[in-house]
């Protein structure tokens, strides 16, 4: 409490402890949406608070109140989505009944760019009083699969452990129902709005000492100018690897993202040095936040400087080799021991056994690929090893081969990044049959092996991750 | 000699202009063991009869029972014509088997037998210079290494259930594998192959002899090469080629770094070369230079969609107002910028919003309009109209426009891919490109439907931003040298 004291942190430990909830505000011409987003899958007692409507259809109508404070039990958390006008009514209402947290929909507020909706928003905190915390206005709130929290229909509610803050609830569902196909799942995800009372600060330390998380995503606009000491003690203290996507660095950008949040991007140059100075992963697009994500998911924080190429395609290698050197990193030769393994292993006419390895159509002989791997993984100077998986290979309907589709064999080998503790980061391009791949893509997901559609889509991760992990090494 | 052979001879190109012509086809050597995998695929989708020449085999099932093809022990013995065989015997036999082509007065030759200059020992380079000497320019030969023509507007294939739809773009790389994947990977994208060569160790046929003819190939409107290098003799040939040639060339160098240059060699025998001295050679002549193979498919199905365009100031419309900002970033990023709509168009867009929480500025921000497709047209309408504005670049969730996700409220359509693909063509209309990016998500489906739909209405669809955002300042780049040098 002390600490938190000091680094002017609201409190926000609530959220692991909600058991229960009210939706106040859900409108009938919606079909009561955001009520029915919650209800699908809250792991607790749910109210719908409603001020005429007695009766919804598909909803236990035992639990339909007038007000918050007609419900008789306790109420941790709301989600409300009345018009603005009615706003600070509602809050007082929360506070009278003990409410924790309010995460608040509406929008109308500073958002407009009005003196109007900067005084509501002001005097609605003032009611708040530090005794409501609030998320929003005009941010979707907060999902939290493990509890069954959810601000949308049918998302994705496998819990996992990342945490992904995001002021914007657009790209805030593009992350969860992307990570999803990625099989990347999450611990809590918020999209705080304008982030008024809860911001960006508050919800940074909380998911750095949240036990459920183990990876922080970040899209962030902006904050403000005040919470910038208070940022940098919540960097200081955090020991979670920390992805963030900075938005508004163009001057178009930081135009849009004021009309959007009303965020205040800041100068690009002093965010830059931050992320630097607390070895925290930036990254320029929504997708490479998740491919990131992915990545860590998978092989932790790791050194990737070294790498071994497999292709079955020569071609491919060769343009793999300029892509991976033209992030900094080196595809060496084989040290002289391996290579003279490696030599007496893969001798078919047309295939390379150097690095980059160039398998062609002995890539069919799983055992001699698997052999392969292990080799080059065991090797000391070789860090991780990339390759191309193209999915026609794979499938039996496009070869003549004797290969199953996806078989164990293969899942086996692609798995040698975990047995080795280095990561092995297969590509499996567009293809003639996308439903065959996206089934491949579904198996390696499971298995927590990271694949991706292209290699520029991820090669400029790996050394922003390596250096990470070496500046957490070093300190 | 012709004028075209004056041509030719000029500037020391052989002439391939015959594979338009190509009405006959065998396949030597394909072998038992893997269930002749090499003349199914051939015979899969060639239109005429397909000989085989194999030694022992008397007959194949399913290739000559109850069909026009045949088996024969030679190439010799076959009564018709050859124009084109495809060969896959061991080298040993290769100098054999290359007599007896002359000899039947075949045309061209694709040779997949690996093991000549590629084993880079003095016995392979000595047999593959014993092999070329033989032809003494009466057969042209693509390979060694290499898996040859593949032509579907005559059935030629090297590979079974390869797309069999004609198109309108030529492809030429060393790497067979290269080539397996641009053609299956275009096929998702909806862009279709003219010619695709693989040449691999390119020791008669070369990159050059093969731009020269995609160039001039009435069936070809776009050329992509995936390049490891080539013979330093033939730069002149090459500068010359260049020089002649109006079609847009998409060029992926390979074998920039040293150790990539090291692999190439071992792959294909290649000699990758300098590479400042090809970025000098794709400046001067306007060549759009890539960098992966992805892009050397983007960047083709961009220009397949819009021909060549300009595109230096962009309207952005997303349905999140963050993404929004973070395409903003990444296009000025790419020196493309995201300007104001001029006065009087951002009038008519203002009056047109209404929702709060949206953004009626460049990016826009339509968050909850997308759905409602007659306003989706008309600001589309009125950004494409802006003198300002060169294209727009969207995304579409497919979360967003998929039923299962719907919220209850009722549209006018039972389906959202056709009404939206009839907006999204709005481009075609105006000129200017739309580009369209709709992420994976959790419903593959949807993305499917939506890409067809696109496709054949020619609207360019992708997945990430990364897979085109920084071809566009070059496809401006080329368009502006094309009207410059005009």
């Amino acid at each position: 409490m002390t600490n938190q004291g000091k680094i002017n942190i609201k409190d926000l430990s609530i959220i692991n402890k909600i058991s229960s909830m009210a939706v106040i505000g859900a409108s009938r011409r919606r079909d009561f949406y955001f009520l029915r987003t919650h209800a699908e899958n809250f792991k607790g007692k749910i109210y719908a608070v409603h001020p005429t409507i007695k009766e919804i259809p598909r909803f236990d109508n035992d639990c339909i109140y007038p007000s918050l404070k007609d419900i008789p039990d306790k109420i941790d958390y709301v989600f409300i989505t009345v018009p603005s006008s009615n706003i600070l009514q509602i809050i007082d209402e929360c506070i009278e009944k003990g409410v924790k947290l309010a995460s608040v929909f509406s929008a109308g507020f500073s958002d407009l760019g009005t003196e109007q909706g900067r005084k509501l928003e002001e005097e609605m905190l003032r009611r708040a009083n530090n005794k409501l915390r609030i998320i929003g206005p005009n941010g979707m709130g907060m999902t939290y699969p493990k509890k069954g929290i959810c601000w949308r229909a049918k998302f994705p509610s496998e819990p996992g452990n990342v945490g992904f803050i995001g002021q914007s609830g657009g790209v805030s569902n593009l992350v969860v129902y992307k990570g999803s196909e990625m099989g990347i799942t999450y611990s809590k995800v918020f999209s705080f709005g304008n982030g008024n009372d809860v911001d960006f600060v508050d919800l940074l330390y909380f998911l750095s000492n949240d036990p459920e998380t183990d990876i922080i995503l970040c899209y962030l606009e902006g904050i403000n100018n005040g919470r910038g000491p208070d940022l940098i003690k919540v960097l200081k203290q955090n020991n979670k690897p920390i992805v963030v996507l900075k938005a508004g660095k163009s001057e178009g950008a930081s135009i849009a993202a004021k009309t959007h949040t009303a965020a205040i991007t800041g100068e690009y140059r002093v965010w830059k040095s931050i992320f630097n100075k607390y070895n925290i992963i930036e990254v320029n697009s929504v997708e490479q936040l998740l491919y990131a994500a992915k990545i860590i998911d998978a092989y932790g924080l790791f050194k990737m400087e070294n790498i071994a190429v497999l292709s079955i395609s020569g071609g491919y290698g060769v343009v793999l080799v300029d892509q991976i050197e033209n992030e900094g990193m080196e595809v060496p030769p084989f040290s002289p021991g391996l290579q003279s393994q490696l030599d007496q292993m893969l001798v078919a006419v047309g295939t390379s056994p150097k690095n980059p390895l160039d398998f062609a159509a002995q890539f069919r002989n799983l055992d001699l690929v698997k052999n392969t791997i292990e080799l080059v993984l065991k090797d000391k100077n070789i860090d991780g090893l990339i390759m191309d998986l193209p999915s026609w290979y794979l499938n039996n309907s496009f070869s003549l081969g004797r290969t199953p589709i996806v078989d164990k064999k293969t899942i086996n080998l692609m798995s040698l990044g975990h047995t080795y503790k280095k990561p092995l980061i297969p590509i499996i391009q567009r293809t003639n049959s996308p439903e065959y791949r996206e089934k491949v893509i579904q198996v390696l997901n499971e298995e927590k092996i990271p694949c991706f559609n292209e290699p520029l889509q991820f090669l400029s991760l790996l050394p922003k991750i390596s250096k990470c992990a070496q500046n957490k090494n070093s300190a | 000699m012709t004028k075209q052979d004056t041509l030719n001879a000029k500037l020391n190109i052989k002439d391939i202009s015959f594979i338009n012509t190509i009405r006959s086809i065998a396949v030597i050597g394909s072998s038992k063991r893997r269930d002749y995998s090499f003349l199914r695929r051939h015979a899969e989708l060639f239109k005429g009869p397909v000989y085989a020449v194999h030694p022992t085999a008397t007959e194949i099932p399913r290739f000559d029972d109850g069909t026009q093809n045949k088996i024969y022990k030679s190439v010799d013995l076959i009564p018709e014509d050859i124009d084109y065989v495809f060969i896959s015997t061991p080298a040993s036999q290769i100098l054999d088997v290359i007599d007896g082509c002359i000899k039947k007065g075949v045309k061209l030759a694709s040779i997949f037998t690996a093991g000549l200059a590629d084993l880079g020992t003095e016995e392979g380079i000595q047999l593959e210079k014993e092999l070329i000497n033989k032809l003494n320019n009466s057969m042209r030969i693509l390979g060694p290494n290499c898996l040859g023509l593949f032509y579907p507007k005559r059935g030629i294939s090297w590979r079974g259930n390869f797309p069999a739809k004609p198109g309108n773009i030529g492809f030429i790389a060393q790497s067979g594998g290269i080539c397996d994947l641009v053609v299956f990977n275009g096929e998702e994208m909806g862009i279709h192959f003219s010619k695709v060569f693989s040449y691999g160790n390119g020791n008669d046929l070369d990159v050059v002899d093969l731009l020269y003819f995609l160039s001039n190939d009435p069936e070809t409107d776009i050329i992509l090469c995936y390049l490891e290098g080539m013979n330093d003799k033939r730069g002149d040939a090459l500068r010359q080629v260049l020089a002649q040639n109006k079609k847009p060339i998409i060029c992926l160098k390979a074998g920039k770094s040293q150790s990539a240059v090291i692999a190439a060699k071992t792959h294909t025998a290649s000699i990758a070369g300098e590479y400042h001295i090809w970025k000098a050679i794709f400046n001067q002549y306007n060549v759009i230079e890539v960098k992966s193979v992805e892009h050397l498919i983007s960047a083709a199905k961009l220009i397949d969609c819009y021909g060549v365009f300009k595109l230096k100031s962009a309207a952005v419309l997303v349905l999140s107002g963050g993404y929004g900002v973070v395409l903003t970033d990444l296009l000025e990023e790419e020196g493309i910028s995201v300007p104001p709509f001029s006065p009087e168009i951002q009038n008519q867009i203002d009056q047109k919003f209404k929702v709060v929480g949206t953004g009626t500025k460049n990016p826009l921000d339509v968050s909850g309009h997308l759905r409602n497709l007659k306003l989706m047209h008309e600001l589309i309408e009125l950004a494409l109209s802006d003198t300002v504005i060169d294209g727009i670049i969207t995304v579409l969730p497919a979360f967003y426009l998929n039923y299962g996700s719907r919220d209850g409220r009722r549209t006018q359509f039972s389906s959202f891919e056709k009404p939206v693909a009839k907006i999204m063509s709005l481009g075609h209309k105006y000129n200017k490109p739309i580009i369209i990016i709709m992420q994976g998500t959790t419903f593959p489906k949807t993305r499917e439907n939506f890409a067809k739909e696109f496709a054949k209405i020619k609207v360019p669809m992708f997945r990430d931003p990364y897979e085109f955002i920084s071809l566009l300042p070059k496809i401006s780049k080329y368009s502006e040298e094309v009207k410059k040098r005009k």
